[in-house]
């Protein structure tokens, strides 16, 4: 039986496509594959709205996305989780070194992300621990949340999939460091964020 | 808010009720408090029937609002 994971790249570049095709089938446990992708790995210059649509849409139909960024800035990272990426890399870093790990995690359902967006997330925290935020949607979900309400209540009464409400608290949880949804809402009702 | 019967929970019940503030587990309640997860359980669905609130989170949610944790 065929167990490599197959992987579909999409990009808006043909030539680009076509050069990560050649780097996906230069690594032997993966298989380059249109139909049924494990892995669907997106090739950006950047996280844009379209991408957002895509990496959303994607996600949805129950697809793992690795998102591939020739510039990735932080707040990307939340953007791109929210819409259900799977993962993220810069594309300085993508040789077959870094490319497999990459896509076997995400082909696992293990998050991704490069180091230093993560080392830089983590030095903060000590220095201004209180500091918590939140965007509109955010803020509406953990609400919604604590008035006890359901993921899919809230799906369906914001008009979200059920995946992007996970993926906003997945997104809040991972922001403010706290261990699951009761512990998020909790702190945002007493630092009065709800 | 109700203020017929203002719900009152036990010491332990709000002991739990604080934990899952925090975003302790019902394992992770029961090794806290040297009881088993099964009772932890009880006494969550018995304090959610007192604060008539659906589920842990919005449980939490009316403690901290209410002033009770």
């Amino acid at each position: 039986m065929d167990e490599r994971i197959r992987v579909q790249v999409v990009a808006a570049d043909p030539a680009v496509r076509v050069g990560v095709d050649d780097m996906v089938r230069m690594c032997p446990e993966l298989t380059v594959a249109v139909d049924r992708p494990d892995v669907v790995l997106v090739m950006t210059d950047e996280v844009g709205d379209a991408v957002l649509v895509l990496v959303r849409s994607l996600s949805r139909a129950g697809r793992r996305v690795l998102l591939v960024v020739d510039t990735l800035r932080e707040s990307d990272v939340v953007e791109a989780v929210e819409a259900g990426a799977g993962g993220l890399l810069r594309r300085c870093e993508i040789g077959p070194d870094r490319l497999r790990p990459a896509i076997r995690a995400t082909a696992d359902g293990n998050f991704t992300v490069p180091s230093d967006l993560l080392t830089g997330a983590g030095d903060r925290v000590p220095e201004r621990p209180a500091v918590r935020q939140l965007t509109k949607r955010e803020r509406a979900v953990l609400l919604m949340l604590a008035d006890g309400h359901e993921t899919e209540e809230i799906a369906r009464s914001l008009a979200y999939s059920v995946r992007t409400v996970t993926g906003i608290v997945h997104a809040i949880t991972r922001r403010w460091q706290v261990r699951n949804r009761a512990h998020a809402v909790a702190c945002a009702l007493r630092e009065g964020l709800i | 808010m109700r203020n017929a019967s203002k719900p009152v929970l036990t010491a332990q019940q709000l002991r739990v009720l604080e934990l899952v503030a925090e975003g302790y587990d019902n394992a992770g309640i029961a090794r806290e408090l040297r009881c088993s997860p099964h009772s932890v359980k009880n006494m969550i669905y018995d304090l959610m029937a007192r604060l008539q609130v659906s589920n842990r989170v919005h449980a939490t949610a009316y403690a901290i609002r209410h002033g009770l944790i």
